[in-house]
């Protein structure tokens, strides 16, 4: 899995500069930690709370004591002490990321789907449904575990 | 009488009587369970505030009033506002009503003729219970030995007293101890009714929920139009998700 590369990535970059070369990396220090890249445009930073790397692709990951992070061209996601968040499309500006916390008392939402309509989202009627079109993706309304959430439509 | 002497007098009769009841927290739930189980119909209103640790995504947040009325024993109707948002739940017997007034868009889906029925097929199939449900079922003794392992009586205390201990009711204090969660529940002496609960939750940050009973009404005057549903102007009806069409929705 992609995700799980990106972050075996951020803590093989944790280790000793000595260990870096033996991956075929250059390394300079900047700030209190250490940049490391690669002629491939890649690049990681180590520092004293945690690093984090960029491919040259874009793809990025970031893993600290608190907790790790990654993205890719599909989202992001991130997980904490205590809760995981993962967004898709469109980043986590959006209420609409889906959070999903240990031992939740009511049903979780599931990933991808959103909560809330940006209000000038464009509007549409499909199949006499009422859609939301946002970043590429046609949302509709349901009701689910009591509140309101939107769905991506399925053609 | 010298004053040192009337206080040991005061507080010796005001814990004799306690002293010689002394309720147990099993009688005193059952009480309560006993008051409302009684009644065929009643409304309350309440204040629910529930920490965000407990509320992933959910937009219904925070300090919420609900209203509710009860008619057993199958109709059921609350009404639940935030800041953020307002719902509606409306069971007549035969089908349960979401409207969210806010977004103008309401639900309605079939659901069995008990209140007791209808809570637990929400719960199983859609992953959710209408606010303090457990409230309105015909036995909340049950409900709350189901979610209980342990339950003591802590004294007596009032609850909702001012400046100075002024006003309030006074309330017997209970403690019930959970698996997942333990919680605090005051009753009043007088009438058995709730008057407010706090759980706390087993994990990280012990996140709590806290309800405010703020009014109770036994003998209401309910009509029929309390569980009719008319949509606005301009609501839009759309579907209400079961947690397995979701979970399905989410593998794609």
């Amino acid at each position: 899995m992609k995700i799980t590369r990106l972050v075996t990535a951020a803590i093989l970059l944790a280790a000793s500069a000595a260990q870096a070369r033996d991956y075929g990396v250059s390394s300079r220090s900047a700030g209190r930690g250490t940049v490391y890249s690669d002629n491939r445009g890649g690049s990681a930073y180590v520092g004293p709370r945690g690093v984090a790397a960029q491919g040259a692709n874009g793809r990025s990951a970031v893993a600290t004591d608190r907790g790790t992070a990654v993205s890719d061209r599909y989202g992001a996601a991130a997980v904490g002490d205590n809760r995981a968040v993962y967004a898709r499309g469109y980043g986590t500006a959006y209420t609409g990321a889906a959070v999903v916390t240990t031992g939740t008392a009511a049903a979780p939402l599931p990933a991808g789907y959103i909560t809330g309509i940006p209000p000038n989202a464009p509007t549409f009627i499909i199949s006499g449904t009422t859609c939301y079109f946002i970043n590429g993706i046609y949302y509709h309304a349901v009701f689910y575990a009591g509140n309101t959430v939107y769905v991506p439509m399925t053609f | 009488m010298k004053p040192f002497l009337l206080s040991i007098g005061l507080l010796a009769t005001s814990w004799l009587p306690l002293s010689a009841a002394a309720p147990t927290g099993e009688q005193l739930l059952r009480q309560m369970s006993a008051r409302l189980a009684g009644a065929d119909a009643f409304r309350f209103e309440a204040t629910r505030d529930i920490d965000a640790a407990l509320l992933p995504g959910i937009t219904l947040s925070g300090k919420v009033r609900i209203a509710a009325v009860v008619q057993r024993p199958g109709k059921f109707a609350a009404w639940s506002e935030s800041k953020a948002d307002s719902r509606e739940f409306i069971a007549d017997g035969h089908s349960l009503t979401i409207f969210d007034s806010k977004k103008n868009l309401y639900a309605i889906v079939p659901m069995p003729a008990t209140i007791d029925r209808l809570i637990a097929e929400l719960d199983e199939k859609y992953g959710f219970t209408p606010p303090l449900a457990e409230f309105a079922v015909s036995d909340p003794y049950q409900e709350f030995r189901r979610q209980a392992h342990t339950i003591v009586f802590l004294g007596r205390e009032k609850v909702g007293a001012g400046i100075f201990h002024l006003g309030g009711v006074e309330c017997d204090h209970l403690s019930l101890k959970g698996k997942t969660a333990d919680a605090e529940l005051w009753i009043g002496v007088k009438d058995h009714l709730p008057r407010k609960l706090v759980a706390t939750f087993h994990r990280a940050g012990h996140p709590q929920v806290r309800v405010n009973f703020l009014a109770w009404d036994l003998s209401p005057r309910v009509s029929s139009a309390d569980f009719i549903f008319t949509p606005p102007k301009g609501a839009r009806k759309i579907e209400m998700w079961t947690t397995a069409k979701m979970r399905a929705a989410r593998r794609h």
